[in-house]
C-alpha cells in the first residue's frame, strides 16, 4: 500500500504547484528522457494526468531523513507515456507541505533498456 | 538563505552554487544556462529548490526555438520553395510564416513542432498540397522511403543477397544487385536494382 495520497499529489501538481519540489536529478531525466525541458513542464505535464497507467511499485522509509523523530517516506509507481515505461519515486513531508519528486526516469522494467540491469536501476 | 528551509527534510543548512547547464532544442542549437541550485547538508536534496531558475530556462528555450524557425524558413527558401507556397499547401494566412521568420511573431510550440516535421520529412508538404488524401499520401511516403533507401544504404557484398523477393499481401517487390559494366560503381545506389509489381 502507498503511504501517501496518489491523487492529493495530482491535484497539488495542478493547483499548488510550487508545492511541489523536483529535485536536481528528476529535473535532468525530465528533460533528457520525457523531453519536459524545465519543472514547470514536468509538474504541468503530472497535473493534466500525463502519468498513465500507473502502478504501484513499492513504499520505503527515507533512509536521508536527518529528523528520525519524523520519519518520512517513499512511494514509487511506475507509469505509461506513449512509448516509455517510467518510474517516479515521491515523497510527502506533511509538516511542510510538500510533495518532493525525488526520481523520474525510465523503468528499470522498460524493453527499451536492453542493459537496464546496469542503466535503468536507478531506483534510489 | 536566512529563512530558508530545505523543503525535503526542513533543515536551515543550506548552500547556494552555480553552475552552467546546456540547453538543447532538437534540431536546433544549444546555450550554456548559468544556473542556481540549492544543497541541503543535512539530507543532500540538491535542485532548484525554490524555482529560481525557471524564468530563465523558459527564456533560453524561447530563443533557441526563435533561431530554429528562421534557420528551417531559410532552408526551405535556399532550396527554392517559398514560404507562400508552404502557407497555402497548409493552409495558413498568408505572411504566417514570413512573420515567424522576422521573429515580428511567435509560432506556437505546435507551429514549432510542425516546421520539425517539415524539416525531417520536406515531402509532407506535398501531402498537405494534396489534401491529405490517403492513398496519394502512402504512394509518396513510399516512394520517398525507397529513394532514401537506394541514396543511404551502403549494400555489401558479402553481406547483402545478390537478388531477393519480399511478398506482402498485395504486392511484390524483386529486388537484384548488377554491377554497371565491370566498372567500379561511384555511389552505392548505383548497384541495386527495385522493380514493384502489383499482384
Ligand atoms: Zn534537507
Amino acid at each position: 500500500m502507498p503511504k501517501h495520497d496518489f491523487g492529493a499529489f495530482l491535484r497539488c501538481c495542478d493547483k499548488e504547484p510550487q508545492n511541489v519540489i523536483i529535485l536536481r536529478q528528476p529535473e535532468e531525466d525530465g528533460r533528457s528522457i520525457f523531453r519536459l525541458p524545465t519543472k514547470n513542464r514536468i509538474i504541468q505535464f503530472i497535473g493534466n494526468g500525463g502519468l498513465e497507467q500507473l502502478s504501484f511499485v513499492n513504499t520505503e522509509e527515507w533512509r536521508n531523513n536527518f529528523d528520525k523523530s519524523y520519519p518520512l517516506y517513499v512511494d514509487a509507481y511506475e507509469f505509461r507515456t506513449l512509448s516509455i515505461l517510467g518510474y517516479i519515486a515521491l515523497i510527502r513531508n506533511e509538516r511542510l507541505g510538500t510533495w518532493i519528486v525525488k526520481s523520474f526516469h525510465r523503468s528499470k522494467n522498460d524493453p527499451s533498456l536492453v542493459i537496464g540491469g546496469l542503466l535503468g536501476n536507478r531506483q534510489n | 538563505m536566512s529563512n530558508l528551509v530545505c523543503p525535503v527534510c526542513g533543515s536551515p543548512n543550506l548552500t547556494q552554487h552555480s553552475f552552467f547547464e546546456t540547453i538543447s532544442e532538437s534540431l536546433g542549437g544549444h546555450v550554456q544556462l548559468e544556473k542556481k541550485n540549492y544543497i541541503c547538508a543535512e539530507c543532500g536534496s540538491e535542485g532548484d529548490l525554490f524555482s529560481e531558475n525557471e524564468e530563465a530556462a523558459e527564456f533560453a528555450i524561447a530563443k533557441l526555438r526563435e533561431d530554429l524557425v528562421v534557420s528551417i524558413l531559410e532552408d526551405f527558401t535556399k532550396n527554392n520553395v517559398s514560404l507562400a507556397a508552404i502557407e497555402r499547401a497548409l493552409e495558413l494566412p498568408q505572411r504566417t510564416l514570413t512573420k515567424w521568420k522576422t521573429k515580428s511573431s511567435n509560432p506556437s510550440a505546435a507551429g514549432v513542432s510542425l516546421l520539425k516535421f517539415l524539416k525531417i520529412f520536406p515531402w509532407l508538404l506535398e501531402v498537405a498540397e494534396n489534401g491529405f488524401e490517403y492513398g496519394l499520401s502512402q504512394k509518396l511516403y513510399l516512394e520517398n522511403a525507397l529513394k532514401t533507401f537506394m541514396q543511404k544504404m551502403a549494400f555489401e557484398e558479402s553481406g547483402f543477397r545478390s537478388a531477393g523477393v519480399i511478398t506482402t499481401a498485395n504486392t511484390t517487390v524483386l529486388y537484384f544487385q548488377t554491377q554497371k559494366n565491370g566498372a567500379t560503381p561511384i555511389f552505392a545506389d548505383e548497384r541495386v536494382h527495385i522493380e514493384a509489381r502489383g499482384v
